[in-house]
């Protein structure tokens, strides 16, 4: 009698609660609540202006067939622009907000997001290979500027730096004014004045380099299936190039993007989808390859 | 028996002399380069895995200043001429470059100067991917591995800085090296 004891009384406390919980539904007021939620001014996207070029530099003008152009001082760039610029050339922007980014040689990089969010200007760049120098302006107010790597996302505490992402050795990283935090994965770093990156950050760059793919760019243009899904996996903020926003809205679109394919879409999905398409029986397109026989997504003759 | 040993000892030995590539020979001379400006041709690049022999060419070649659309046995020629490549290599179109080659082709087109192994023995495939490693320029590795796409463009930015400034910024190389 006394073991069953708490038994009931649980039972009846249950009872009671689910009790209340019902009644409270039942007599819950359905009308809509009448005083008036605050609604939060949507972010106003803000242009850069190329202030100076040199050398081979282009952008990728966005729409449905990617097609690159020749960079000019003076053109106003948007937000989800791609920069390339070849050996030997620097590109100067500047951002609405007086900040200034140098894109120095062999680099690839995107305005992923430039908006003023409130009184905060927001600035998120990917960069895909290569290395910027960033001067970011505080005293028109606060200024959240982040720059993605494939391996790592840096945020600008101070003023001024310059960001590497080398194919070889990882991401690098600069100060010069200012602190700047180096993350990868859950760690952080803090890089104060006149300091680099040391070894501290090495092993996760390594890790987070092992789990990348080899293959980060598309040369049929666009963006291929591993490509975006390492994005994902791999960066935070936007994508490294700045296609992708993060979390769940970039997987929404990653699957949106694959519903595409399906209907007829033109991207060779790689590796990474190839066990789960298989265990679907779906049939793989043939690996493209050039004219010569030559696999380039293998490097297999 | 005596004189067996002594014909299977000298061909031993010319053969380690000479190597087990027949120099010289060019395959897949008539396949034409891109001829790509360097922005696209990074792009490019730095999407593939490996960089095949004539786009590594290529790249010399936009090291270089050379944007020309040549075929892969008239930039063999012209970067042999311009002693940027071996005499001693033979050349196929579209076998991966090796690092090896690689360090060899930007110590050449950098005009570097190296230890004394370098000095005394001129310039080696092993010996020019030592130098670029010491310097920070390329990671380590074996000579005979091929190269990554990614890996290439990166070299190529800094050989491009080092031949136009005379040094490679910081940020660019390994860390805890510089110039």
């Amino acid at each position: 009698m006394i073991r069953r004891m708490p038994r009931t009384l649980i039972a009846a406390a249950l009872c009671a609660l689910a009790y209340s919980d019902l009644y409270a539904q039942a007599t819950r007021p359905t009308a809509k609540p009448t005083h008036r939620v605050a609604t939060r001014p949507a972010a106003k996207p803000l242009v850069v202006i190329v202030k100076e070029v040199k050398g081979a530099a282009q952008r990728l003008l966005p729409g449905a067939k990617s097609k690159w152009v020749a960079l000019k001082v003076g053109d106003k760039l948007d937000e989800l622009t791609v920069i390339r610029t070849g050996l030997g050339a620097r590109v100067v922007l500047r951002f609405a907000d007086n900040s200034e980014v140098v894109i120095n040689r062999a680099t690839k990089m995107g305005i992923a997001e430039f908006r003023k969010d409130g009184n905060v200007t927001k600035t998120r760049l990917g960069l895909k290979y290569g290395s910027i120098r960033a001067k970011v302006e505080r005293a028109r107010g606060p200024s959240d500027f982040r720059v993605t790597t494939p391996v790592a996302t840096l945020a600008v505490a101070g003023t001024s730096g310059e960001v590497a992402y080398m194919g070889d050795f990882g991401f690098n990283l600069k100060g010069e004014t200012g602190t700047w935090q180096a993350r990868v994965g859950r760690k952080l770093r803090q890089v104060q004045e006149l300091e680099g990156l040391d070894s501290t950050l090495a092993l996760y760059v390594d890790m987070v380099k092992s789990k990348m793919l080899p293959k980060l760019g598309d040369m049929f243009g666009g963006l291929t299936g591993r490509e975006r899904l390492s994005m994902r996996d791999n960066s935070g903020g936007r994508g490294a190039i700045g296609f992708l926003p993060a979390g769940n809205r970039a997987r929404a679109i990653i699957r949106k993007k694959k519903l595409d394919e399906n209907k007829g879409g033109s991207i060779t999905p790689g590796p990474v989808g190839r066990s789960r398409r298989r265990r679907r029986g779906h049939q793989e397109p043939p690996a493209p390859t050039s004219g010569s026989g030559y696999d380039y997504s293998t490097g297999a003759e | 028996m005596k004189a067996t040993v002594v014909v299977m000892a000298a061909a031993m030995a010319a053969w380690t002399l000479t190597g087990c590539g027949t120099p010289g020979v060019v395959a897949g001379g008539n396949v034409t380069l891109s001829g790509a400006d360097s922005a696209q041709y990074l792009d490019k690049i730095s999407s593939q895995p490996t960089v095949t022999e004539a786009q590594a060419l290529e790249g010399i070649m936009l090291l270089l200043g050379q944007q020309r659309k040549l075929t892969f046995a008239e930039c063999v020629k012209l970067l042999k001429d311009r002693h940027i490549v071996s005499q001693r290599w033979d050349f196929r179109a579209e076998r991966p470059a090796t690092r090896g080659k690689v360090a060899y082709m930007i110590y050449q087109a950098c005009g570097m100067k190296g230890g004394l192994t370098l000095t005394l023995t001129g310039p080696s495939q092993r010996y020019c991917l030592r130098e670029l490693q010491y310097r920070g320029m390329m990671a380590p590795g074996l000579p005979y591995n091929p190269v990554t796409g990614m890996e290439y463009v990166a070299i190529l930015a800094r050989a491009d800085e080092l031949r136009r400034t005379g040094r490679v910024s910081p940020v660019m190389l390994q860390e805890g090296l510089s110039q």
